[in-house]
C-alpha cells in the first residue's frame, strides 16, 4: 500500500533515550508520541526498543528510524579522477575512513550518497547496533523504510530552506555536525564535541565556525542555520554580519534572557530536529 | 533547493521499494488500472455484441440455406414443361400472326395504292415487324410517288425501295419493284 494511505512508526534513538512516534494523515500529517524511554548504553538500545514495541503492540507497520549523530561517523569522499565503477568510489570511501579514524570499516556499516564526479558524503553506523535494530524490527514485522543518521535526515528535511552563504548545523546532546554547501550540494562536513561551557557562550559558535572555515580553506560564512537543541545564547549571538538561526519552529522566537524552548536534548528534541514533531 | 543526500541503512526489499513509490506513481498506476479495466469491459461488451451478431448471421445463413434447399427441392419436384420449345415457338409465331395489325396496314396500303400502281404481293413478317411487298407501276415516277405515300402513312415507321426492274415480257413494259415497310408498334 502506498505510504500516503498508511500511518508510519517513527523511531528516534538518541544517546539519552528512545522515542516511539506515529504519524497519521496525508495532506496534514500529525505525529503522536506513543512511548519514550531512557537509554543507558548503545548495546541496550535494541532491547529497549523491543520493550517499547511490545508495550505499544506495534506490529507489521512501516517504520523509519533516525539515529543521533553521536553514533554515526560522517566523512566526505572525493571520488578518484578515473572512477569508472561504483567499486572505485567504495574503495576510495573505505580508504578515507581508515585515514580519518585509524581503523578499517570492519565494525562499521557504510552507506554513501555515491557520486562519480563530485565529492560525496559517506556515513557509517556501528554494524552491531544496526544489526540488532533490524533484528528487532524483523521480529515485530516492521517494514523498514529508512534508517538514517540525524544529520542526513535533518538535511533532507530542511534542505529547501537552506540559504546560500550559510552553513547548516545539527546539534544534539552536545554533538555538533556542520555542513558546508557549494552550489546545491553538500561540499564539506565537520563534526565537533561541544564543551558544556560553550552552550552559554554567545560567541563560541561564530569563533568555531570561522576556525573550521579556515581549516577548510573556505571563506567564513554569513551565519549558521541550526536545528536540534540549540542553546538560546547562540541565537542571541547574532550581529550585523553574523546570523545564527534555528531552522525548525520558526514561529517561536525566544525571549531574551530565557532558555530557548527548542533547546535541550533527548529523543524528542531529535525528532523535532528532523521535522517529525 | 539543495540536493537531497541519498544515504539509507535500511535493508533493501521489494515491499520497501513499493512503499516508497511517490504518490504520483501510485496515481498513475491507479489510472492505468482504471483504463485497463475500462478497456477490458469495452472489449468484453464488443465481444458479446460480435458473438450476438455472428449468431444472427448464422441464423440468417441457416434460414437462407434452408430456403435454397427447399427451392431446389421444389424445382426438382416440378413436372416437366407441358409445352415443348418447338411448340412454344410455333405458338408464339401464331400469336404474332394474330397480333399483326392487318386492318391498319391494309388501310394504309389502300390509301397509298391510289394511282397507276398495282400491288402484286404483300407479305408481313411479324417476327421482324417488316412487310415485304411487290408492286407494278407504269413508270418510275409513279413508283417513287407510291413509296413516298407509304412513308407518309402513320401505320408504318418507314418504307424503302429494295429492288426494281422493267417487265420486258409485258407489252406495256411496266416497272416492277419490291419494297419493304416497317410497321409501327402502336398500330392497332
Amino acid at each position: 500500500m502506498p505510504r500516503v494511505f498508511k500511518s508510519e512508526l517513527r523511531i528516534v534513538l538518541a544517546p539519552s533515550g528512545i522515542a516511539l512516534l506515529r504519524t497519521h494523515g496525508w495532506l496534514r500529517p500529525h505525529t503522536e508520541l506513543l512511548a519514550e524511554c531512557e537509554l543507558g548504553t548503545a548495546e541496550s538500545a535494541a532491547a529497549r526498543l523491543d520493550e517499547l514495541l511490545n508495550t505499544e503492540a506495534c506490529k507489521a507497520q512501516p517504520a523509519r528510524i533516525v539515529l543521533a549523530d553521536h553514533w554515526a561517523r560522517h566523512w566526505m569522499v572525493t571520488p578518484p579522477a578515473n572512477a569508472a565503477r561504483l567499486v572505485d568510489c567504495e574503495v576510495a570511501a573505505q580508504a578515507r575512513f581508515q585515514a580519518l579514524y585509524g581503523e578499517p570499516l570492519g565494525e562499521w556499516q557504510m552507506s554513501a550518497d555515491w557520486q562519480a564526479r563530485a565529492p560525496f558524503l559517506a556515513s557509517a553506523l556501528p554494524r552491531a547496533l544496526l544489526a540488532a535494530l533490524i533484528e528487532v524490527c524483523d521480529k515485530h514485522e516492521l517494514l523498514l523504510l529508512e534508517i538514517a543518521p540525524q544529520f542526513v535526515a535533518s538535511w533532507n528535511r530542511w534542505r529547501s530552506g537552506l540559504r546560500s552563504g550559510h552553513w547548516f548545523g545539527v546539534l544534539q546532546d552536545q554533538w555538533l555536525t556542520l555542513g558546508l554547501s557549494t552550489g546545491r550540494r553538500l561540499a564539506e562536513l565537520r563534526s565537533l564535541q561541544v564543551p558544556a561551557e560553550a552552550l552559554a557562550d554567545p560567541h563560541w559558535l561564530r569563533l568555531t565556525v570561522e576556525r573550521e572555515a579556515m581549516r577548510l580553506m573556505q571563506a567564513a560564512p554569513r551565519g549558521v542555520q541550526l536545528c536540534g537543541g540549540v542553546p538560546a545564547a547562540w541565537l542571541r549571538g547574532a550581529s550585523e554580519d553574523w546570523t545564527c538561526s534555528q531552522i525548525e519552529a520558526p514561529g517561536e522566537p525566544d525571549e531574551p534572557g530565557e532558555p530557548s524552548p527548542s533547546s535541550g536534548s533527548g529523543p524528542l528534541r531529535l525528532a523535532a530536529a528532523v521535522g517529525w514533531q | 533547493m539543495m540536493r537531497a543526500i541519498n544515504i539509507d541503512f535500511a535493508p533493501a526489499s521489494r515491499a520497501r521499494a513499493l512503499h516508497r513509490l511517490p504518490a504520483l506513481l501510485w496515481g498513475l498506476a491507479l489510472l492505468g488500472l482504471v483504463l485497463a479495466g475500462s478497456a477490458a469491459l469495452s472489449l468484453h461488451a464488443q465481444t458479446q455484441e460480435r458473438a450476438a451478431l455472428q449468431a444472427e448471421i448464422d441464423q440468417v445463413s441457416a434460414r437462407l440455406a434452408a430456403r435454397r434447399q427447399a427451392q431446389a427441392a421444389r424445382e426438382q419436384a416440378r413436372p416437366e414443361a407441358l409445352i415443348s420449345p418447338v411448340q412454344a415457338q410455333a405458338m408464339n409465331a401464331v400469336i404474332a400472326q394474330l397480333n399483326t395489325p392487318w386492318s391498319a396496314m391494309l388501310n394504309a396500303m389502300e390509301t397509298a395504292s391510289m394511282g397507276p400502281v398495282a400491288l402484286l404481293e404483300f407479305n408481313p413478317d411479324p417476327k421482324s415487324h417488316l412487310v415485304k411487298g411487290v408492286a407494278e407501276a407504269r413508270h418510275s415516277d409513279a413508283m417513287i410517288a407510291f413509296i413516298e405515300r407509304l412513308k407518309a402513312q402513320t401505320a408504318f415507321n418507314g418504307a424503302r425501295l429494295s429492288r426494281h426492274e422493267y417487265a420486258e415480257q409485258d407489252a406495256t413494259q411496266p416497272i416492277r419493284f419490291e419494297f419493304e415497310l416497317i410497321w409501327s408498334e402502336s398500330a392497332p
